[in-house]
């Protein structure tokens, strides 16, 4: 395996490739008593089709997510029974462009990693557990759509994306779980779960070579599968669908989302990091707790400690949220895009930027403390084609002026759309 | 694996302040926790509102951005004050954590000034020309209070489980919030709030923790430099008196305009002492309801599809057993039927070999992943010491742990008495009784 040390701390990173075609990355930490291996397959909730001529073979809303719940039945049982004997605690997560399998244990690494390959790389689907996962799977929805903060999240992008996959709840609906068959999920399997379309990411208490051996001997020493042609996504407006939504549900105050969208082509790796990370720098900067208007604005009672924002670009989608908790959403979205604005046609302080940067060195330094954080950044940078290395670097890099170009380019006025979660009508 | 031990040094600095030490090179970062106890009284509210205080700034940074601003200058540092109930107490605490300066150029001395902060923190909040807390702020932090309770409506799960603890405590301090009532908060007076927060400060028994990479004597010369607290009396704790369980179950279903229905049953064990069978409770805590092999998940959600989530929880300072459920509202009666036979089973010795091994493995899995984390190492160790518990590793807690005996669950779970079940329904509110 190929080795890097990092250039803040000198943290070894390990680099390498399973027989099968499996990107493997591996953080030695012997100091910890635990290990986690994270197993991200590069197929999530906005691939709606299977390969195939023109848009491919549709899918229902929610496959993703349907599959990683199944993928956890076998033929031999209950496969996070098998983590739970061998003490591990195990876990899967779909997000919109990504699923991953992880696992965390004090003892038995290598047995456990073998369980999470049979997991991932393993296909087992009938008809009858499909229909048993249709009800979990259900109480599973309802119990998201009695949450106030995913309505709010869910909202605003049906109100930015008219085409777009990423404006589907990841769980889907009642009505599109219950059309997933058996069939379907084999099919998804062949298409997108192939080593090569996965990457393998470990750190903690273990040996980086033992980690390769064992993938070998699990997975085989033959490439697995075909490099999946993914079919192309609808082709999504540059303009929002819907400016302004109500949703009323019982909430003790209401929330408030603002969302901006962002360019609709597929960017590079490097362009989507570029973006999302001196926009968020930018907004730091404008509404951050370091500035007056945040301190205003908490002055006021419009906003509490959960005020945040966050920016994401997904395969498509890159957009920007910002919002919490507030007594007076009219009050608040006027203040937020009247400051934003103003913000964005004057220079950005650079004494401030600087500052930034320096909280974003030490979160840095902590994440390589995080087992989780580092295996879920891995898995991001290697599916974004970025070196974990060159990260701090380009933050460094950014100047006054590019933070605040990128973030002209994303925060447009013109392209915002808001939603706020209100309690019912008395 | 190899199994790292994972002692504290303790350390007396002056009668009623100990502080605990771990050298680690382990973590790039630097912890340090500070924890005053209290009685469980009626000035909770009191203490919350002066906690939120300390949290806003101190005599050099008053304000939230200043405050924001001199913890982004030390690389992201971590800062915060709070009030929780632990083991039948008020425990006041502040934390502040920082990344090491021996990983950032020019090796800044943070952890130094992380103490210099927590020492002006510790002189109490920002002051007034009255000598008060600053109105303004205080009121802005009296709203925050009030927010929080007026939005405990908006998790629906949550609201569920204080609906639950309400109807089991009526009158009792463990009824409400610990934050109070909306009452004692917007009755709550800036003197009263600084004068007992302070005297918590200046009277409550206290343990500094200090997780850093330096030996236990330069520890302690930084302590007594920066964080020098005058003696004080040990506590005696003082345990509010609870109320018999009830001696028949009783039913509230509250209306909602929700998709799913949270069923929330509260069970009292007869003649619980507090810590008492500690290691058995846990152990039946986690066959019943404590994760995917658990009883509750096999059998109520995975063979009946019942539900997505179902847990159980024990609190083993009250003797309170929680079984939580989100299900379909049609499913009510299925599912307390479902999750009441697992009890009824547990009872009556139905527990195999595997369900025993598997939670076995569970609890030390997650003993032995404590020390990978230094604020599970603290909150560890210190709620060990409230309930004055002697093993000072990880690894003898867990050796302890693996002696817990399967055969004094049946007896346990005998004196389980079903107290009350809370429906949040969409169906209107109703009280009844359910048979035992």
């Amino acid at each position: 395996m190929r080795e890097q040390r990092d250039p803040v701390c000198g943290e070894r990173i390990l680099f390498g490739q399973a027989k099968c075609g499996l990107p493997i990355r591996v953080v030695p930490r012997q100091k910890f008593s635990r290990a986690c291996a994270h197993l991200t397959v590069d197929f999530g909730a906005v691939d709606r089709a299977l390969p195939g001529p023109g848009r491919g073979r549709r899918l229902p809303a929610g496959v993703a997510h349907f599959l990683e719940h199944k993928m956890f039945e076998k033929a031999r049982g209950d496969l996070f029974s098998e983590f739970s004997r061998l003490g591990s605690s195990a876990n899967a997560m779909t997000g919109h462009t990504s699923t991953s399998y992880v696992f965390s244990c004090t003892d038995s690494f290598e047995e456990n990693l073998d369980v999470l390959l049979d997991v991932v790389f393993d296909a087992y689907f009938t008809d009858e557990l499909v229909q048993k996962e249709q009800g979990i799977i259900a109480e599973e929805i309802r119990g998201y759509d009695d949450s106030a903060g995913w309505r709010a999240y869910r909202a605003l992008l049906e109100g930015m994306y008219h085409k777009h996959p990423v404006r589907d709840d990841i769980a889907g609906t009642e009505r599109t779980i219950a059309q997933i068959t058996a069939d379907q999920l084999h099919a998804v399997h062949a298409a997108f779960y192939a080593p090569h379309n996965a990457v393998l990411c470990v750190a903690g208490n273990v040996d980086a070579a033992a980690v390769l051996r064992r993938v070998d001997a699990r997975l085989g020493r033959v490439r697995r599968g075909q490099a999946p042609v993914r079919p192309p996504l609808p082709v999504e407006p540059a303009g929002i669908r819907r400016r302004r939504q109500n949703v009323r549900m019982p909430v003790g105050l209401p929330i408030f989302y603002l969302g901006f969208k962002g360019p609709v082509d597929e960017l590079s790796g490097a362009e989507a990091f570029r973006l999302e990370t001196a926009t968020s720098i930018a907004l730091e900067l404008v509404l951050g707790e370091t500035t007056e208007f945040h301190d205003q604005l908490y002055a006021d009672g419009l906003i509490g400690e959960e005020f945040s924002w966050t920016t994401r670009s997904e395969r498509g989608a890159t957009y920007a949220i910002i919002g919490g908790q507030t007594p007076d959403p009219r009050a608040l979205e006027r203040r937020v895009l009247s400051e934003v604005e103003n913000a964005l046609d004057r220079p950005l302080d650079g004494v401030a930027l600087e500052r930034v940067k320096r909280r974003i060195l030490g979160d840095y330094v902590r994440l390589l403390d995080s087992m989780e954080g580092l295996c879920g950044q891995l898995a991001e940078c290697h599916r974004a084609g970025l070196d974990f290395f060159s990260l701090l670097p380009r933050v460094e890099r950014m100047s006054v002026k590019t933070v605040l170009r990128q973030a002209r380019r994303l925060l447009q006025l013109g392209r915002m759309a808001s939603v706020a979660v209100l309690p019912p009508k008395q | 694996m190899p199994r790292t031990e994972s002692a504290f040094t303790t350390i007396p600095i002056d009668r009623g302040v100990t502080l605990h030490h771990r050298r680690s090179d382990r973590f790039k970062t630097e912890l340090v926790r500070v924890f005053f106890r209290a009685p469980l009284d009626d000035r909770r509210t009191e203490r919350h509102l002066f906690a939120a205080l300390l949290g806003r700034g101190t005599g050099s940074t008053p304000t939230r951005r200043d405050l924001a601003a001199r913890m982004q200058d030390l690389y992201g540092a971590g800062y915060g004050a709070s009030v929780q109930r632990l083991s039948g107490r008020h425990v006041l605490g502040l934390r502040a954590s920082t990344v090491s300066g021996r990983w950032l150029p020019g090796r800044p001395k943070n952890l130094r000034s992380l103490l210099q902060f927590l020492s002006e923190a510790l002189q109490g909040p920002p002051i007034g020309p009255d000598g008060l807390p600053i109105e303004d702020v205080f009121e802005q932090e009296r709203r925050t209070l009030l927010r929080d309770l007026q939005s405990r409506i908006t998790n629906k799960s949550r609201y569920a489980m204080d609906r639950l603890r309400q109807e089991m405590f009526k009158g009792q301090v463990f009824a409400d919030p610990d934050i109070g009532r909306a009452e004692d908060i917007q009755g709550a007076e800036r003197a009263a709030c600084l004068a007992e927060g302070m005297r918590v400060l200046s009277e409550g028994e206290a343990d500094i923790y200090l997780l850093a990479p330096c030996t236990p004597l330069q520890a302690e010369k930084l302590i007594r430099k920066h964080l020098a607290l005058a003696p004080r009396r040990r506590e005696r704790l003082m345990r509010p008196p609870l109320a018999a369980p009830r001696r028949r179950p009783r039913r509230v279903t509250e209306a909602l305009d929700i998709e799913q229905g949270k069923l929330a049953l509260g069970f009292r064990v007869e003649d619980w002492e507090p810590g008492e069978s500690h290691r058995e409770s846990l152990l039946a805590d986690v066959i019943l309801g404590g994760g995917p092999t658990s009883k509750l998940f096999r059998n109520v959600r995975e063979a009946r599809s019942l539900c997505y989530d179902v847990r159980s929880t024990l609190d083993r300072n009250l003797g309170v057993w929680t079984v939580t459920a989100g299900i379909k509202p049609a499913m009510c009666d299925e599912a307390l039927t479902a999750i009441r036979a697992e009890i009824r089973a547990m009872k009556a010795g139905h527990i195999t070999a595997e369900e025993v091994d598997t939670a076995r493995r569970a609890i030390l899995s997650g003993l032995r992943a404590v020390p990978d984390s230094q604020s599970s190492l603290v909150e560890f160790f210190f709620r060990r010491r409230l309930t004055k518990r002697r093993e000072k590793t990880v690894e003898a807690v867990a050796r302890s742990y693996a002696r817990a005996s399967v055969t004094a669950i049946p007896d346990l779970m005998a004196r389980l008495r079903l107290d009350t079940v809370f429906f949040l329904d969409s169906v209107g509110q109703v009280e009844a009784t359910v048979g035992a």
